[in-house]
């Protein structure tokens, strides 16, 4: 089923399709925000900010095929809005984890929080967030969602070829940062 | 295929994006190129050290869209906005909802469907992730930033979570950890467990304490209210609040405390150190910024309290050791209201500062020429002569004139010259190059006439 079908399912009253678009789309999403904030904390509660505002707001999106990128503006803006407000910034909320009750929540979170503390992955993850813009976006994008490159290519409006290059020149940033140089 | 084009190739090739042919041969060259294997090697090391620090963060992605699936259920799509294309489908249905609404056919067989609640609160900020409970036929839920919360609702938070929560009318209230409130409507609060502080502005506002059968109205005041099983503290921080117990009503003035058990209002214990009380909310209040007034206030009240503990505890040529590291907190003990009683402390703060105050004191000295103590203006005026080589033409028996000859000029001679000498250094003015020289003498009773500079002469 397409993007529009789903958000016309939405606006007939149907819930549950644009819990299938948040499905389609949150990892997307979630990448995009990180790349532009480089912040993965931050990036949770701006992504979720950009689904709920999209949700609220659905019925002004002119072209219902076009969700993915008026989604991807909407996040867009939250994202500027947030470097506008990063000096009287309150705290990132995802950041604070821990106050959710429910057990299984609690061990995923801790679960996660124990891999996210491994010093390497800290120093990747750092690096990756260090990477130039366009590196950077595309790295993300490939890695929080399993895309083929042409599915890549389609969501950041380039060739597959730029892809391909974007992500080898990545790759190799990050080797040579991280001190294993290919020969 | 050569090392060229398989090193081009080894990308592709570990991103599954090889045909099966260009696939068969890479890996045929690799078996016989030591050197191509290495690289092949790194690449898939790097790529699989990305798979695994991406790996929280792909279900990090997974728990968001659960997270928004959960609210969409509390939520429906804004409808008001027509969709584009339907423009005669939408005015027809205008046109059967105004019919219907004239002769309203089902008349009152049927419950009308209740408007949206305008939002009553909003959260402000939180060190953890408190929860909201919109209605009770609902499960908790994580709150998001900016929540609105309606009539009703309930906030609570976790054991390691604290939050700030803000009205329409101007209230702040911050919820310790382990706290639940429920707002029964936009002045109206009822505290369920845990401690709450309320800043409420010009408008009433009501704490139900059901544990404690009491409430706490007020207005234009800081009050603290916290609630154990079966009785509740209230401490009045700021202005009056009026308690309603079971049989009698009180107010409770500033800097007082009352403990209520089962509806009885009995005195409690006077706050000892109202700052130390207050520590919980720090995390809070640094959440808005540096520039926080409230922040500022704070760090210069603990600043103010290290330099009457230091006075109270150190002699003097203890303090005179300590150097300038020990100015700042006397500054704020000077400029403070724990001053106000203790003059002799107060003078003798301010002579140590006109011997230690470093250059970076300076706005700060200029601020104490208008105080109403001789001795403050005078070693104020000793300090900003040592650290700047300028008098700008008053004496010291003039700041030391007990009847205030000096008016307002002397201190605006000053503002003004602290504002043209940032202005001159692009906003901040520059510490003079001789420092090392000692000043001349400060000159002995001479007005600003006889001097002739009532202004910085030259550049600092």
């Amino acid at each position: 089923m397409s993007d529009g079908d789903l958000v016309r399912q939405t606006l007939a009253g149907r819930t549950a399709a644009y819990e299938e678009l948040v499905r389609r789309w949150s990892a997307r999403l979630l990448a995009f925000c990180h790349a532009k904030v480089r912040s993965s904390h931050a990036a949770e509660d701006l992504a979720q900010e950009a689904l709920l505002r999209a949700f609220r707001s659905l019925a002004s999106l002119a072209e219902p095929e076009k969700f993915g990128p008026w989604l991807r503006g909407i996040a867009l803006r939250a994202c500027l809005d947030w470097f506008k407000n990063k000096q009287n910034r309150q705290a990132p909320f995802s950041m604070l984890a821990g106050g959710r009750l429910d057990a299984e929540e609690l061990a995923d979170g801790e679960a996660r929080r124990a891999e996210e503390r491994d010093e390497q992955v800290r120093q990747l993850m750092d690096e990756v967030e260090a990477l130039p813009d366009e590196y950077r976006e595309t790295l993300m994008m490939y890695y929080y969602e399993d895309l083929t490159y042409q599915e890549l290519a389609d969501a950041l409006g380039v060739s597959a070829a730029t892809v391909n290059a974007r992500l080898t020149k990545a790759r190799a940033l990050l080797r040579q940062r991280l001190g294993r140089l290919t020969r | 295929m050569d090392c060229r084009q398989a090193i081009e190739s080894i990308e592709h090739w570990m991103d599954g994006e090889l045909g099966a042919a260009e696939q068969a041969s890479l890996e045929l060259h690799l078996a016989s190129c030591s050197m191509c294997a290495g690289v092949a090697e790194a690449a898939k090391l790097t790529d699989a050290e990305l798979q695994r620090a991406f790996a929280p963060r792909r279900r990090a992605a997974e728990a968001l869209a659960e997270r928004v699936a959960a609210q969409l259920r509390h939520e429906r799509p804004d409808a008001r906005l027509p969709a584009r294309g339907w423009p005669l489908l939408a005015a027809a249905a205008a046109g059967f909802l105004f019919a219907v609404g004239i002769f309203r056919p089902w008349r009152h067989d049927e419950p009308q469907l209740a408007a949206p609640a305008a939002p009553i609160a909003r959260l402000a900020a939180a060190t953890g992730a408190p929860e909201l409970l919109p209605r009770e036929t609902v499960p908790w839920f994580t709150c998001p930033p900016s929540a609105p919360i309606e009539p009703g609702a309930c906030v609570r938070t976790g054991p390691d979570a604290r939050c700030e929560l803000d009205t329409p009318t101007g209230c702040q209230l911050r919820l310790n950890c382990g706290t639940e409130v429920r707002f029964d409507g936009p002045r109206q609060v009822e505290l369920r467990r845990g401690r709450l502080w309320s800043n409420v502005s010009e408008m009433d506002q009501t704490v139900d304490v059901k544990q404690a059968r009491a409430s706490v109205a007020a207005r234009q005041a800081q009050f603290d209210i916290s609630c154990q099983p079966g009785e509740a503290t209230l401490t009045v921080v700021k202005g009056a609040a009026t308690v309603r117990g079971a049989r009698e009503q009180r107010t409770v003035s500033a800097g007082e405390q009352v403990k209520i058990v089962a509806g009885e209002i009995s005195e409690g214990r006077p706050p000892l150190d109202p700052l130390l009380d207050a520590s919980w909310m720090n995390e809070l209040v640094c959440l808005k910024g540096p520039d926080n007034p409230e922040l500022i206030e704070r760090v210069d009240d603990i600043l103010a309290q290290i330099g009457e503990t230091k006075l109270a505890y150190l002699y003097e040529d203890e303090i005179r050791r300590l150097g300038d590291r020990a100015v700042g907190p006397l500054l704020k003990f000077i400029a403070s209201d724990r001053s106000r009683s203790d003059p002799k402390r107060r003078d003798l703060a301010a002579r140590l500062v006109a011997d230690l105050a470093p250059w970076p004191a300076t706005a700060d000295l200029i601020g104490l020429l208008d105080d109403h103590s001789p001795i403050v203006r005078e070693s104020a005026a000793r300090a900003l002569f040592r650290l700047t080589g300028r008098d700008l033409g008053y004496s010291l028996d003039q700041w030391r004139d007990p009847s205030g000859t000096i008016s307002h000029a002397g201190p605006q001679a000053w503002r003004d010259w602290w504002a043209e000498s940032q202005n001159r250094e692009g906003g901040l003015a520059a510490e003079p190059k001789s420092k090392g020289d000692p000043p001349p003498p400060f000159k002995k009773a001479r007005g600003p006439a006889d001097s002739g500079r009532s202004g910085p002469r030259g550049k600092t």
